[in-house]
């Protein structure tokens, strides 16, 4: 098979599996207690009115209507209107400018964790059995146990709350949008420290134990010996022979792992306050704001698609025996 | 009979030989020691614990005066209120820390155990389902894996509870059918190249059905292979919990770690620098979820053949 009819697979995979999550996420918020027509108006709402409402959103017409309509205004994208904030906006106002501020975290932190994750991996796949190893290992191992709320919240006592270098809560300052493009772009960047930190230590310590594994696999091999026997210096062997092979299996679990990345992006925005869409997730939780969680969990399921799509691609570049 | 007798003497020594290889991995081994004291722990937690039943509103501690305030720093001097001492401190509520991290054990032990239990019963038979019947069902069943697969799995949790409402048995229950798929394609890939052998073809020769099969020649040899990966997931499902219980969605009359941390959240823990209140159930769940990794890890050197070498 050739390269397009590769992507044309992979397409028609993409397609079944959107539709499945737009099926999935439809009918499991239909099985959630309350009536949407309630989240609008609270208090002494007549039954004309609950009809008007529900006349409006297609709620009195059978369930195939209604998921027909879901899957036009996905089409649309139309992800609906919200019933906490202001009742009734859209939830793509409410999301869009969230998603801005979780880019920017998961993007730095997770292209940094691969990058230290790579580097402490291979240093200590290169000492396996040595002291240094141990203690890599030993770091990484402790911080993949750990939840990222609790280190966000251990960083945020320390050095929020006690030694006050960093601020307690926010992604911005709140006179933001009065401040000039630099003083805006170093705001975030203030703001982004602690949560960084927090965030990445954790997918590094992933990485890093995967690279660790893999590269260690990768170094027993007979082609290893063989470059060795050539007096191939060892730098030459870890980078070029050993390193090329050992990224093979870090690309797979990167991508299966992406689920957990999001996972620490929630945790650390909630811990942190930082506007993003992990937060928003957890305000929509405890606000039974159904319409943004639906909406949310769906930009999620099909970030993580796109990212999985990705991951697939490379795979393809970097190992030339993968047949696609 | 003698046959049975005899199995099980080769199970004894198999398990003897698998036991002395996984006591030389020192760290597996203490990862193990380390799990042994968490079930003491759990078990003995009424007679360990210095407050019978902490979370019960008449057990908790009041302020006394303006030296003895809430939340309370670990002292050894009992409090004036109760006459009971609190080794680890108080919440902001008056709830003894030491008595709810020992309860607390029980509650991770069980989400790990039966939740993994869940999760690894359907991996297994939605694997060897795929992997021995072929065809269609493998087609059909490893797609719904793979679309499992790609759901993230967080927010897939956080939605589930949310349409569940906070109940244990719940908890236990989403994390048990969000983890199944890494245990199915294991399965899947092991019946594979087992159902190729010649001891299954013998077996249908002589006129073995499908569940005979499956049962006696497939599973007992697919078993040794998941439990390693089994081991992993009891402790992401002790994360799962602590990650649910600090979204708010864990069950709040259970006492659990993942609780404990999100009520010193909540009030005021780290503005109050009450670091007691973080520090106990935290590093609990940091250790239990170590030693379940550490012992995956040392069962994954013992028990898979490739890596024997190494």
């Amino acid at each position: 098979m050739d390269m397009r009819s590769f992507l044309i697979r992979k397409a028609i995979y993409l397609v079944i599996t959107l539709f499945a999550i737009l099926a999935f996420n439809f009918f499991l918020f239909r099985v959630m207690p309350g009536d949407p027509a309630r989240a609008f108006i609270g208090r002494g709402i007549s039954p004309e009115a609950v009809f008007i409402i529900n006349e409006k959103f297609h709620l009195n017409d059978p369930w195939y209507v209604q998921f027909w309509f879901y899957l036009v205004d996905f089409v649309h994208l139309d992800l609906g209107v919200t019933g906490s904030f202001r009742a009734g906006s859209p939830c793509d106002a409410i999301i869009i400018p969230r998603m801005l501020n979780t880019i920017i975290l998961v993007g730095i932190g997770t292209v940094l964790a691969i990058y230290m994750g790579i580097v402490i991996g291979k240093f200590a796949a290169w000492r396996r059995g040595r002291p240094a190893d141990t203690i890599g290992m030993a770091f990484a191992l402790t911080f993949y146990s750990m939840p990222t709320f609790l280190f966000a919240m251990f960083l945020m006592l320390v050095f929020a709350a006690q030694l006050h270098w960093f601020p307690l809560r926010g992604a911005y300052t709140d006179d933001y949008n009065k401040l000039n493009l630099l003083d805006k772009i170093l705001s975030r960047g203030y703001h982004l420290v602690l949560p960084l930190i927090a965030f990445t230590m954790e997918i590094m310590a992933e990485f890093a134990l995967i690279m660790r594994n893999s590269l260690t696999d990768v170094l027993t091999e007979d082609y290893i010996t063989t470059a060795r026997a050539k007096g191939i210096s060892n730098k030459n062997i870890l980078n070029e022979h050993a390193m090329r092979n050992a990224l093979l299996p870090v690309v797979t679990v990167m991508a299966i792992s992406i689920g957990w990345v999001l996972g620490g992006a929630i945790m650390t925005e909630i811990v942190f306050s930082y506007d993003g869409i992990g937060k928003l997730t957890w305000d929509a939780v405890h606000k039974r704001d159904f319409p943004l969680l639906q909406a949310l969990f769906l930009i999620m399921a099909i970030a993580v698609l796109i990212a999985n799509l990705i991951a697939d691609i490379v795979y393809t570049y970097l190992d030339p025996r993968v047949k696609v | 009979m003698i046959i049975r007798t005899e199995k099980l003497q080769l199970l004894w020594k198999n398990t003897k030989r698998t036991w002395k290889i996984f006591k030389a991995n020192r760290l597996g081994f203490g990862g193990f020691i380390i799990l042994i004291v968490f079930v003491v722990m759990a078990v003995f937690a009424p007679q360990l614990s210095t407050v019978p039943r902490p979370n019960y509103f008449e057990n908790f501690e009041q302020p006394v005066g303006d030296n003895w305030t809430l939340p309370r720093p670990p002292s050894l001097t009992p409090s004036p209120y109760s006459g009971l001492i609190h080794p680890m401190g108080t919440d902001s509520f008056g709830q003894d820390i030491y008595s709810s991290v020992l309860y607390g054990a029980r509650a991770s032990l069980e989400v790990g155990l039966i939740a993994t239990l869940i999760s690894v019963i359907l991996g297994a038979v939605i694997g060897l389902g795929s992997g021995y019947f072929g065809r269609m069902t493998d087609e059909v069943l490893m797609r719904f894996t793979d679309f499992f697969l790609v759901l993230p799995w967080f927010p897939l949790m956080i939605v589930m509870m949310t349409a569940l409402g906070r109940e244990f048995t719940w908890v236990i229950v989403v994390i048990g059918i969000t983890s199944w798929p890494s245990t199915a394609r294991i399965v899947r890939a092991q019946v594979l190249t087992l159902k190729e052998r010649q001891f299954v073809e013998r077996a249908r020769a002589v006129g073995s059905g499908d569940a005979h099969i499956i049962m006696r020649h497939i599973m007992p040899n697919v078993l040794p292979l998941i439990f390693a990966n089994t081991v992993l997931l009891i402790s992401a499902a002790i994360f799962s919990e602590a990650f649910l219980d600090f979204f708010g969605l864990g069950d709040t009359s259970v006492i659990s770690w993942g609780v404990l941390l999100e009520g010193a959240y909540n009030n005021g823990a780290i503005d109050n620098g009450a670091w007691w209140w973080i520090l106990a159930p935290g590093l609990s769940i940091v250790v239990m979820v170590l030693a379940f990794s550490l012992i995956g890890y040392a069962l994954d050197d013992v028990l898979n053949p490739k890596l024997k070498k190494r």
